[in-house]
């Protein structure tokens, strides 16, 4: 099992790790409240240069690939059980328990606009988990003042995930040199044979949590005062700037739902998308405030370093 | 009554009262929010409780362990499609450490294991299905329900966890939200879900009483309490009663 984030020390992983989080958070956000499937291209689009410049290609490509896969199913569901919708393509026989299915085109174009939308859902979450340092979001949410026990017991599992590792590791290789065969049998047999391996590795991980537990009393645990990092992150006035760029994001999203642009009814008849002046204009600041983050990313390591 | 079960029925008759509220007012994105809100509030309670109760370093570095063992254990099982071993984990734990603990592992097993193999609008629902597994297996032992009863147990939610996890493509993607498009959204997961719950039996009948016995040992050995006499002030250890936590 290996770490989906890579360090790969590119203009996007240099970005502060409270500037992501927000434009992660805008960009779900967004997702929710936008209907409008053009809107929705647009938002999906603009998290690609997060991909580009934080040469995530290849990762990023397997997260869509899942994707794809979750709108076949979306649309699937939405085409079979959702009969609304006035322009009927296909009309089945009588079929017992499900009666008539209409497949309508309302029903398809839902299905397509619902796909573009979980397309910039998870290419947001994509973004999140392989460019941002799982030990950095974890300082950055304790430095939010977000709950410290919860925090630190993420933080011990993970530390404790190659240690784990290297433990199944040997009680596999220990079982196998001895001639057992885990991967031979049926589906019930398969799991039985594996299944053993758990027992001991429960065993040895508890001998583990109480050294963790002495180790974690006799670093002052528990004592009243602030806790401290032995890396801290540094805040410089540019990562000030990039946050307010992810900032501004939310605040498009809030007039957006105020003034109720991004909104669009796919039933009962699909009608088309009024392209207006201020249609343009809020799709025009949505492209620039997304994806900003990203394209000036490159010159925060020439700005910090003046 | 404990106080997590004073919260819990509280949340549930919270849980309920929305849910009436919003089948007779309801629209698309009611239900949505509506559900979000319970799922971030129950949640909330949860880690309140974890938070601001008397918790020691001890029981912080258990939680961590298991859910770094209940996380990594996904990985030899890898191949066999939908069984997943720390459902069982989860049960055993809320089973013997009980509702925060169990609420605890499930909940950070979803987040640990994420990380690793991606994030996703799903991880908040796994965190729920699986932190909720470890609340209600804290119950079984107070019902006295033992091997046959906690296999039964493991099948159910090998279901129920797919069902609550499902919620997300039916909140977010799906449209009406009627009783009709949830049977299909829950029913199209359906092989998936017996292949868990299958896992779920295997796991409890194998290894449940053994995996118990581990974690009661473990709890026996390190969680003890001290009962002084309040007559006499305690000149020596030999004047103290030391009694496990469980008795």
């Amino acid at each position: 099992m290996k770490l989906a984030y890579q360090d790969k020390k590119t203009p996007v992983h240099r970005l502060h790790p409270v500037c992501k989080i927000i434009w992660v958070l805008a960009v779900i956000a967004g997702s929710i409240l936008i209907n409008d499937p053009i809107l929705l291209v647009l938002l999906f689009i603009s998290t690609i240069p997060f991909v580009i410049i934080g040469k995530i290609v290849k990762e990023w490509g397997s997260f869509v690939k899942l994707t794809l896969w979750l709108s076949i199913f979306i649309a699937i569901i939405n085409m079979l059980a959702s009969q609304h919708g006035s322009h009927i393509l296909y009309s089945s026989p009588m079929l017992p328990i499900l009666g008539t299915i209409n497949i309508t085109l309302e029903s398809i174009i839902f299905s397509i606009g619902m796909s573009i939308r979980l397309l910039a859902t998870i290419s947001a979450f994509a973004i999140l988990t392989l460019t941002i340092n799982p030990d950095d979001l974890l300082q950055t949410i304790l430095l939010l003042k977000i709950p410290y026990r919860t925090v630190l017991t993420t933080s011990i599992a993970i530390r404790f995930i190659p240690c784990l590792f290297t433990d199944l590791d040997t009680l596999q290789s220990s079982l196998q040199t001895r001639g057992y065969q885990m991967a031979e049998g049926g589906f019930l047999t398969r799991i039985k044979r594996r299944a053993i391996i758990i027992p001991s590795l429960l065993s040895n991980s508890l001998e583990r949590s109480i050294q963790s537990a002495e180790a974690m009393e006799s670093r002052g645990f528990g004592s009243k005062g602030g806790k401290t990092f032995y890396n801290v992150i540094q805040t410089t006035r540019t990562d000030y700037f990039f946050i307010a760029l992810s900032l501004s994001l939310f605040a498009l999203f809030a007039i957006m739902w105020i003034l109720r642009i991004g909104t669009y009814e796919y039933y009962p008849n699909i009608t088309p998308i009024a392209i207006t002046i201020s249609y343009v204009s809020v799709a025009l600041f949505l492209v620039l405030s997304a994806a900003s983050p990203a394209i000036f990313s490159p010159l925060k390591k020439v700005i910090d370093l003046d | 009554m404990k106080k997590i079960h004073i919260f819990a029925l509280l949340a549930s008759i919270i849980t309920i009262i929305v849910f009436i509220i919003i089948s007779k007012n309801g629209s698309y994105d009611t239900w949505s929010i509506g559900t979000l809100l319970i799922i971030v509030t129950t949640m909330g309670i949860m880690f309140f409780q974890f938070e601001k109760g008397k918790i020691t370093s001890k029981e912080i570095s258990l939680i961590a362990i298991l859910s770094g063992v209940s996380a990594i254990s996904r990985v030899p099982f890898a191949a066999i499609p939908s069984v997943q071993p720390c459902t069982y984990i989860i049960i055993c734990t809320g089973y013997v450490f009980g509702p925060v603990a169990g609420f605890m592992v499930g909940a950070t097993t979803a987040l640990v294991s994420n990380i690793f193999l991606g994030h996703g609008p799903w991880t908040i629902f796994q965190m729920f299905a699986w932190g909720i597994v470890g609340v209600t297996a804290s119950i079984l032992p107070k019902l006295k329900i033992k091997s046959a009863g906690v296999i039964i147990f493991g099948i159910a939610w090998g279901y129920l966890f797919g069902w609550i996890t499902n919620l997300w493509i039916w909140l977010a993607y799906v449209y009406p939200h009627t009783f009709s498009t949830l049977l299909v959204t829950m029913g199209a997961s359906l092989g998936f879900d017996t292949l868990h719950a299958l896992g779920n039996a295997i796991f409890l009948a194998v290894l449940g009483e053994k995996t118990i016995t581990i974690f009661q040992r473990y709890k026996n050995r390190f969680h003890i309490k001290y009962r002084f006499k309040i007559e006499k002030e305690p000149s020596s250890m030999s004047d103290c009663t030391i009694e496990p936590s469980n008795s």
